[in-house]
């Protein structure tokens, strides 16, 4: 029994690669480096967040009127979900002049991450599973572009409870998608751009800490399926960037090129949802969000 | 608990630290026989093994990675409890990994035998070779035992893709231990 020797053999692989498979966060280990990457960069519009919820914003820009949701998208139970795969591909019809795409700058950048002072509030980390039963799926859409996987890697999560209540107080979870991965988990680009392809799912049922993007005009919403989806696109430069040239404000240096992201942001089953794609299509996003909100049915976007 | 605090709770052969052992891993390690034991009575032996033959081993043993070493000994022990004459007939599972398996092994030489253990590093160097996801892929099918879907559903793949990938990755071990000389 040839195939019995090596499953015996694979007992002597090295523990760190099995360390290094184990799906469950390790004590100490924090968020997935990837979804770490992106957090650093949209952690830096936190207190612009902030700022907007509490209908003050800096340079004087109105606070946003949110409309109101329609009823939630009701999801099918929890064990279905592993993941999602329906029987049939969804079609998506996209009615583009329905679509409303946002303008924004670029990232917000004068805002810093809460620090969480260990004497009044405790980490945990979660596994798959009590993500599952947090959030009702493992954040892994129907819909991923052919290209992109997980990495191996499943839910990073980390959450903050009062010590003194025992109250959640932050419960953002994230998944990446990538076109490739470093050793040690992060996204690669896999041609000579250094921007790689891919994008994050993050949740939240308290309401999302970070934002990816900052419309510059009003917000506008899409229509999904009777769900409104706030869409923002930037179109942001990539290095190496030329010293002795100017780009086209005159104020920088000459980059590379340019890249374009997209923010995905709505409501479902009272959990907030923000969808960060970069170097994708607006295609494939609007793919992505309507298989995260009607995974089962054939969806029309941007109104009848 | 911190792994390092458990480990040092063996160390000093503080029994309280194995109930800690036990509360953080024990379903992972339960999870783990089971891939291997279709009874759960089996399954729950080989994790008890495992705990003793964990505490019988720390110290002089000190492992830097504390759920790898009790999850080898689960394994390890899993697979002795496999009734190898009979598991055919009961757990398609187990076939179906160890048909897999076989696929990877060069044809036997006759001069050209090795031991397991001389395997076990080929293996080591064959998985050094791959990029983070197929080794993630290839271990948790063939070490943990994973069902494909699973790994799909871990991964965010299709169920097509990981078996496509798997399937890639028998090839090109095979024709690693070919390179290394090792048959069995």
């Amino acid at each position: 029994m040839r195939g019995k020797e090596m499953l015996y053999a694979m007992n002597d692989v090295k523990q760190s690669y099995i360390e290094e498979t184990a799906w469950e966060p390790r004590a100490g280990g924090m968020r997935t480096p990837y979804l770490r990457c992106f957090t650093a960069a949209a952690c830096l519009c936190l207190a612009l967040l902030g700022a907007l919820r509490l209908g003050t914003v800096p340079g004087g820009r109105p606070p946003v009127v949110e409309p109101p949701l329609p009823p939630a998208v009701s999801r099918p139970p929890a064990e279905t979900l592993s993941p999602i795969q329906p029987p049939e591909p969804q079609t998506v019809a996209i009615h583009w002049e329905g679509v409303a795409v946002n303008e924004s700058e670029g990232l917000g950048m004068d805002a810093t991450r809460l620090y969480m002072d260990p004497a009044l509030y405790t980490v945990e980390h979660w596994d798959m599973d009590q993500i599952r039963d947090y959030y009702g799926w493992e954040l892994a859409p129907a819909y991923i572009p052919e290209d992109l996987t997980g990495g191996g890697v499943g839910v990073g999560h980390t959450i903050y409870r009062d010590k003194a209540t025992g109250e959640i107080i932050e419960d953002q979870a994230g998944r990446g998608f990538w076109v490739d991965f470093y050793e040690d988990g992060s996204p690669r680009s896999d041609d000579d751009i250094v921007i790689p392809r891919g994008f994050t799912v993050t949740a939240s049922k308290l309401g999302i800490l970070h934002c990816g993007l900052l419309p510059v005009d009003g917000e506008r919403t899409t229509d999904f399926g009777g769900t409104p989806v706030t869409l923002t696109h930037a179109s942001l430069p990539y290095g190496p960037f030329d010293p002795t040239q100017r780009d086209p404000s005159g104020l920088y240096n000459k980059p590379a090129g340019y890249y374009d992201i997209y923010v995905a942001s709505f409501e479902m089953d009272g959990v907030e949802y923000e969808v960060e794609a970069q170097r994708m299509e607006l295609e494939e996003v609007v793919k992505i969000v309507a298989s995260i909100l009607e995974p089962y049915e054939d969806m029309t976007v941007g109104g009848e | 608990m911190e792994d390092r605090e458990i480990i040092a709770g063996l160390l000093v052969r503080d029994q309280t630290f194995l109930a800690a052992l036990q509360e953080k891993y024990g379903p992972k390690l339960l999870r783990l026989a089971s891939r291997f034991l279709s009874s759960r009575e089996d399954a729950e032996e080989a994790v008890n093994d495992a705990y003793f033959r964990t505490w019988t081993t720390i110290p002089p043993q000190e492992p830097e990675h504390l759920f790898a070493y009790v999850a080898q000994l689960c394994r390890y022990a899993a697979l002795e409890k496999v009734d190898w004459l009979t598991a055919k007939k009961r757990q398609a599972h187990l076939v179906e990994l160890t048909e897999e398996l076989a696929q990877c092994l060069p044809d036997p030489g006759p001069e050209r035998e090795r031991e397991g253990r001389e395997l076990g590093e080929a293996l080591n160097g064959f998985l050094g070779t791959l990029d983070r996801e197929k080794r993630i892929l290839f271990l948790r099918r063939y070490w943990y035992g994973d069902p494909i879907r699973d790994i799909a559903a871990q991964c965010a793949m299709g169920e097509s893709k990981v078996k496509t990938t798997l399937f890639r990755l028998r090839k090109d071990l095979k024709i690693y231990l070919e390179q290394e000389g090792i048959s069995i």
